[in-house]
């Protein structure tokens, strides 16, 4: 996710280089005031054990493996503007040492990853930090901060005037995905092994175990009302849906790619319809809940996964 | 290493070496600008660029056909990119920006090995960077290869121990992670004793520059000529 200089062009890098600046320049002070003098040796080094820590190799089979990136597991430990200012940090060693993103690109990949992908990392850690679901709430801060580094990332390198066809941009997106998953596993599966290892050291979001009151008492009402909504648009929100293509088909229609080719495996719920009950309201309304009920399935599954692995430390 | 040894190459005693950083960061900054502003078809203006660079390292003394095997090592990473940009079908751009990137990799390669890096990041603060992310660089660079290396020993013993893909391994990789993690943090509280039993007192004392002499202000000027140059050549 590294840009590399002369990838961007001149109108983006510059833009994004001038938005950098005073965005780092304001990092840098509300770090400083956050951070109490003593914590300055801590942010270097927990900065070269984040770099030591995407040497760790995760095998994850296919004889492929995966490595922390970090940014969420910073800002659970340090908080979001100190981690924002270690991975600008780590960002200047890496362009500078290790030739691994440009230095005109630096702007590009602080805002990408430091500055962006910390605050998707962050906020739904934080979000969820009372309550018993902190663990999902670490593990879609892992995975949003990823993905989102990444779409912009590609986005910058599109508007930069590199042609992608759509199946790169679609492997693209797709390996991000992965590998977005993979880091909130990673740190999921890290922090709680921190949390077993030397509670009092992992400061800020993680010590924070107790729930309050008002915490506890909101998150059933989210999960209703998150419920409710998601039932309502997946039942009557397909009668004011668009039938036009979206913009990877339109776009593949406009180039020409194959999409009408017959389908190699016969889903039941091909196109959003229940293929027995035909191609009416019911039936892509029955479509829409089955796959919301099997999202949430997939999710609950996931989340008692990751608790049983969280709770293998305990 | 590769890092361990632009640390040893930017320990000596060339001309180059001897130069102000904050020249050569002025110049290193104002190169990358200037190579990514060239037009489209500048083969020959690229091709004054690598032998300029070349020319620098052969006056730094530094190991030449070292420093050119290292600097191939950033062709992967930006191989890849212009990989995407050649099956897009667009093959001159694809060359161009394989060379540019190259370069700017190369001219980074070039001054890190003749300017060790706490010199730059004083630079770095001499130009108003923020204080306290130029700080963190410093110290990242400096327990960046303790930390690496305890980091190698626990990726050497659990492969030792026939660590295989799987969920186990998973753990076991977590569980590296944490006590890296746990031994990074007691570090840091040992560094910040031993800062503060030498006068630390929130602050990193900082490298203090001399007025710029007239010879780097000709370097400065006579750099940003020949970069300006390039492009109406």
């Amino acid at each position: 996710m590294h840009i590399p200089d002369n990838f961007l062009s001149t109108p983006v890098w510059a833009t994004l280089d001038g938005i950098a600046i005073p965005a780092v320049a304001i990092v840098s002070r509300q770090a400083q005031r956050a951070t109490e003098s003593n914590r300055l040796p801590l942010l270097g080094v927990m900065g070269a054990f984040v770099f030591a820590a995407q040497m760790i190799n995760f095998p994850v089979g296919l004889g492929t493996s995966g490595h922390l990136v970090g940014g969420t597991l910073l800002a659970c430990v340090l908080g979001p503007w100190a981690a924002a200012l270690v991975i600008t940090a780590i960002l200047i060693v890496q362009a500078l040492i290790f030739q691994d993103g440009g230095v005109l690109a630096l702007g590009a990949n602080v805002i990408n990853m430091a500055l962006i992908g910390v605050v998707f990392g962050y906020l739904p850690a934080r979000a969820l930090s009372r309550t018993k679901w902190k663990g999902v709430g670490v593990f879609l801060g892992g995975t949003c901060s990823v993905l989102v580094s990444g779409v912009l990332a590609l986005s910058e390198l599109l508007l930069s005037g590199i042609r992608m066809s759509s199946p790169l941009v679609a492997v693209s997106l797709g390996l991000f995905a992965v590998n977005a998953v993979l880091e909130g596993g990673i740190t999921v599966s890290v922090l709680g092994a921190m949390e077993r290892l030397d509670p009092s050291a992992a400061r800020g979001l993680i010590s924070d175990r107790k729930g309050t009151g008002n915490a506890r008492l909101l998150w059933p009402k989210l999960v209703v009302s998150a419920g409710l909504a998601a039932v309502t648009l997946a039942g009557l929100g397909i009668m004011v849906a668009s039938t036009l293509p979206d913009g990877v088909q339109h776009l593949g229609q406009k180039i020409g790619l194959p999409l009408a080719a017959p389908p190699t495996l016969h889903s039941p719920l091909r196109d959003y319809n229940i293929q027995a009950l035909g191609s009416n309201w019911i039936s892509r309304a029955g479509a829409g809940l089955i796959g919301l009920v099997l999202v949430y399935l997939i999710c609950a599954l996931g989340s008692h996964l990751l608790g049983r692995t969280r709770r293998s430390y305990s | 290493m590769r890092h361990a040894s632009f640390a040893q190459w930017s320990n000596q005693s060339s001309v180059i070496h001897q130069l102000d950083a904050r020249v050569k960061l002025v110049l290193l900054i104002t190169f990358v600008v200037s190579v990514a502003l060239l037009r489209e078809h500048s083969q020959v203006q690229l091709a004054i660029c690598f032998t300029f660079l070349l020319g620098v390292a052969w006056a730094a003394r530094l190991p030449f056909f070292r420093v050119l095997s290292v600097s191939l090592l950033v062709l992967p990473v930006i191989g890849v990119f212009a990989l995407i940009v050649y099956l897009s079908g667009d093959h001159a751009r694809a060359w161009t920006i394989l060379a540019r990137s190259y370069l700017s990799g190369f001219s980074v390669i070039v001054a890190v090995s003749t300017t060790p890096l706490p010199q730059l990041l004083s630079a770095a603060r001499f130009f108003r960077i923020p204080r306290m992310l130029v700080e963190v660089a410093g110290l990242i660079y400096r327990y960046l290869f303790v930390i690496t290396g305890e980091a190698q020993q626990m990726q050497i013993a659990f492969g030792a121990r026939a660590g295989r893909p799987g969920l186990r391994a998973i753990k076991a990789s977590s569980g590296m992670i944490a006590v890296l993690f746990s031994r990074s943090y007691e570090k840091a509280a040992m560094v910040h004793n031993a800062m503060c039993a030498r006068g630390f007192a929130g602050e990193l004392t900082r490298m203090e520059f001399a007025s710029l002499r007239t010879i780097d202000l000709a370097l400065i000027t006579g750099g940003l000529a020949l970069e300006l140059a390039l492009h109406f050549a």
